[in-house]
């Protein structure tokens, strides 16, 4: 549900995104293509990431809601998300993120290949952190 | 008749006077003029004593040369062994696939060449994708059903055998990784070509694929699906070359 706190902004296509990978969803040392998928429904159906305008990639790890997280966050430039057909990067702010954002659109095939190219690491995952 | 003569005798009577056997006219056989040593031919029977030709002193002396030369000849043979490179192994086809279980031909893997154990080792590992067990405080990750992993498996090696048939390329080893919906990712990245092949938990449905050269990514990309009847897709085979080591 929709932010009653804080106004839907536009992005600027310079900025970047931060999302959470966790642990089972990296593979030798980079996401697997199933991390690209949407979430949520209605308002919030989408990819859920974080707007760098509002966050820092270490704010984005620590909203994990389960303690016992472990993962990396990634980053990924607004622009290169929209070059991806059917992709659009919509600020959806929750009462108690202001940076949230869903990426939209359809996480087919074609679409999870060029986001498995739009990435890098903000924060890598340490694997040793799981032993 | 001289003595010696006398066996022929009892079967072919020979008339001394032309040389030719009675039975046999127009054979002429030379006359023998010595007797055969030990024994007489065409008998089993001895004649007379056998000439010794070597004394036990002699024989004993013979036997331990040959033992001598036998000795010497295999250490000959084991130098030059070693002095001759060896030839790498010949390739063949290893026992790395791995039997149907009762999935029917979906899922049958080929015997695959020495040269595509990386491919088969990698397959291999990925069966964690559908043994896959959380514990509770972790984040579900992405599974898939062992009737898909083997399809894919399948058409991942399908595609590595062919490319290695006609071109003697091995293709990059993959990703494979559990997709959405229960499905299997197969993803390759080899700068600047990659590709992404799906394979659905549906076999009804096509596997799809989409590979670009990051360098060219608007012109220079495929795309595609692998419909179930078909084995194999050129769009798939070719991509997959680029990426061959």
């Amino acid at each position: 549900m929709m932010s009653d706190t804080w106004p839907t902004e536009v992005i600027p296509d310079e900025d970047s995104l931060f999302m959470r990978v966790h642990r089972n969803y990296i593979k030798d040392g980079q996401p697997i293509p199933g991390t690209f998928r949407n979430h949520g429904e209605g308002d919030q159906d989408g990819m859920s990431t974080d707007w760098s305008k509002y966050s820092t990639a270490e704010q984005t790890k620590q909203r994990a809601t389960n303690p016992l997280w472990q993962g990396g966050v990634i980053k990924m430039r607004v622009e290169k998300v929209r070059e991806i057909p059917q992709q659009k990067v919509q600020h959806a702010p929750l009462d108690d993120n202001r940076s949230h954002t869903n990426v939209k659109g359809p996480k087919d095939t074609k679409t999870r290949y060029l986001l498995m190219r739009s990435w890098e690491w903000a924060i890598q995952f340490n694997s040793s952190e799981t032993a | 008749m001289p003595k010696h003569f006398s066996h022929f005798a009892t079967f072919e009577e020979e008339d001394r006077s032309t040389g030719q056997l009675q039975n046999c006219p127009g054979w002429n056989f030379p006359l023998r003029e010595t007797l055969p040593a030990g024994f007489n031919i065409h008998s089993t029977r001895a004649t007379q004593e056998p000439k010794a030709f070597v004394t036990p002193l002699e024989l004993g002396q013979l036997v331990s040369a040959i033992i001598l030369m036998r000795e010497q000849i295999s250490q000959l043979r084991d130098d030059l062994e070693n002095r001759i490179p060896k030839k790498p192994a010949k390739s063949t086809r290893t026992a790395r696939s791995r039997e149907n279980q009762g999935t029917g031909d979906q899922g049958k893997l080929p015997l695959v060449p020495s040269e595509l154990a990386i491919i088969s080792d990698a397959i291999e590992a990925s069966r964690v994708i559908y043994h896959a067990q959380q514990s509770s405080d972790d984040e579900p990750g992405l599974i898939c059903s062992e009737r898909t992993w083997r399809r894919a498996a399948k058409t991942l090696m399908d595609h590595a055998l062919a490319i290695w048939e006609k071109a003697r390329l091995v293709v990059k080893v993959p990703m494979i990784s559990a997709g959405p919906d229960n499905s299997v990712d197969i993803y390759w990245t080899s700068a600047p070509y990659g590709l992404l092949l799906n394979v659905p938990s549906d076999e009804k449905k096509p596997t799809t694929y989409f590979g670009d050269d990051s360098t060219n990514s608007n012109s220079n990309q495929t795309s595609g699906q692998l419909v179930p009847a078909k084995r194999l897709d050129m769009g798939i085979l070719m991509w997959l070359a680029h990426t061959a080591a």
